[in-house]
């Protein structure tokens, strides 16, 4: 059976593309869905700036075919951050000082939810390794760690 | 315009011509050879996603991601130590086993450890199920369906790389009585008299000589 039309659930509504298979699902997303949080880093799955959620799970939109989305549940930034959680990463990035370019954030974000969600009081090396397959070249990581903790703290009301 | 290919089997995928798609991470990957390919064929639904203990050895379905085996109980040390060579999380959750041996890469993470844990393919092919050594597999060789693997090898593995996130340049990996090299721009060597060495952007021939000499050394081999 051969299959152009692929649907799945994108920021908890259903969608539908219908197209090359091998699209890459980051330029569906930036081009035909908008959702620009989405960016392009090094285009190769290593860099993380493209992370979105998929089926709860952390991975790298840029090598990801259509073809692998069919029935997916896929979270972007833009339907993350206004979730209680989210909001509250996203805050503590801010307060924190975790932003400078911003470039590599809708990432780091999407990181720090997934494992918040999983977890509550990470661990220093815990927050280290979640992030490890997001790369920044301005903060040094040090604030993005220490933002994440905040966003924990917050949401534990520690 | 490219297709996608859902199959309701593996031997039907089988009867199909085009790339087969696992965990995903390959079929767009720059320089790939998948990257041209005018019709994927969507075989994850039907690889197994169990590990299995059978005493001494392992079997492990195709279908595993890196991350589940990382997580998992039964993979013993020196395949958790390869398996964290993909340093990505992102690409470890997508990842699966049987994609990564059978896109036989140049810069393999797993095939050195596995070849040297005297893995055994259960292979689908057009005449049936066959059981190989890792060492016979070649690409194009049929579906992968799971991977067996020693508990007990006395595996030392070794990578060099310019980054945890870059391609590496010599992946190697020795046993008591195997020893497996994976050559960046020349391939994947499983003695060490058929060797073979190419110079290009990530070190010259004599570079990659000395590194899996070296790593030969080290892993107490003359």
């Amino acid at each position: 059976m051969l299959d152009k039309k692929i649907t799945f659930t994108l920021n908890g509504k259903k969608v539908e593309f219908i197209g090359d298979p091998l699209r890459r699902l980051i330029d569906t997303l930036r081009e035909d869905f908008g959702l620009t949080g989405v960016k392009e880093g090094c285009g190769e799955g290593e860099c993380g700036a493209c992370s979105v959620i998929k089926d709860g799970k952390l991975v790298t939109s840029c090598i990801i075919p259509m073809g692998a989305v069919y029935g997916a549940d896929i979270w972007t930034i833009e339907g993350i951050r206004d979730t209680e959680l989210g909001s509250t990463i996203v805050e503590a990035f801010a307060d924190g000082g975790a932003v400078q370019c911003g470039f590599c954030i809708p990432g780091m974000v999407l990181a720090s939810y997934v494992l918040l969600k999983e977890k509550s009081d990470p661990s220093e090396e815990e927050i280290r390794q979640a992030i490890s397959g997001n790369i920044c070249r301005c903060t040094g990581y040090d604030l993005i760690v220490k933002s994440i903790r905040l966003a924990d703290e917050r949401r534990r009301g520690v | 315009m490219r297709e996608l290919i859902r199959v309701n089997s593996l031997e039907e995928a089988l009867g199909k011509k085009g790339a087969y798609l696992a965990g995903g991470t390959e079929i767009l990957r720059l320089d790939s050879p998948l990257d041209k390919a005018i019709s994927v064929i969507d075989i994850l639904p039907f690889l197994s996603k169990e590990v299995e203990d059978e005493g001494d050895w392992i079997r492990i379905g195709a279908g595993c991601t890196f991350s589940s085996l990382l997580s998992s109980a039964l993979i013993p040390s020196f395949l958790k130590e390869a398996l964290s060579y993909m340093s990505s999380p992102e690409l470890r959750e997508m990842a699966t086993i049987g994609g990564n041996i059978a896109s036989f890469r140049d810069d393999s993470f797993l095939i050195p450890t596995l070849a040297s844990a005297y893995a055994r393919l259960e292979v689908l092919l057009p005449g049936g199920k066959e059981c190989i050594p890792l060492s016979s597999f070649k690409r194009d060789g049929g579906i992968i369906l799971s991977i067996t693997v020693s508990k007990t090898a006395d595996v030392k593995n070794f990578r060099e790389s310019l980054t945890s996130h870059s391609h590496a340049v010599v992946t190697a990996a020795f046993s008591s009585e195997c020893e497996c090299y994976a050559v960046k721009g020349s391939g994947i060597f499983f003695d060490h008299d058929s060797l073979s060495f190419a110079s290009d952007m990530y070190g010259s021939a004599e570079y990659k000589r000395y590194l899996s000499e070296l790593y030969r050394s080290e892993s107490g081999r003359s």
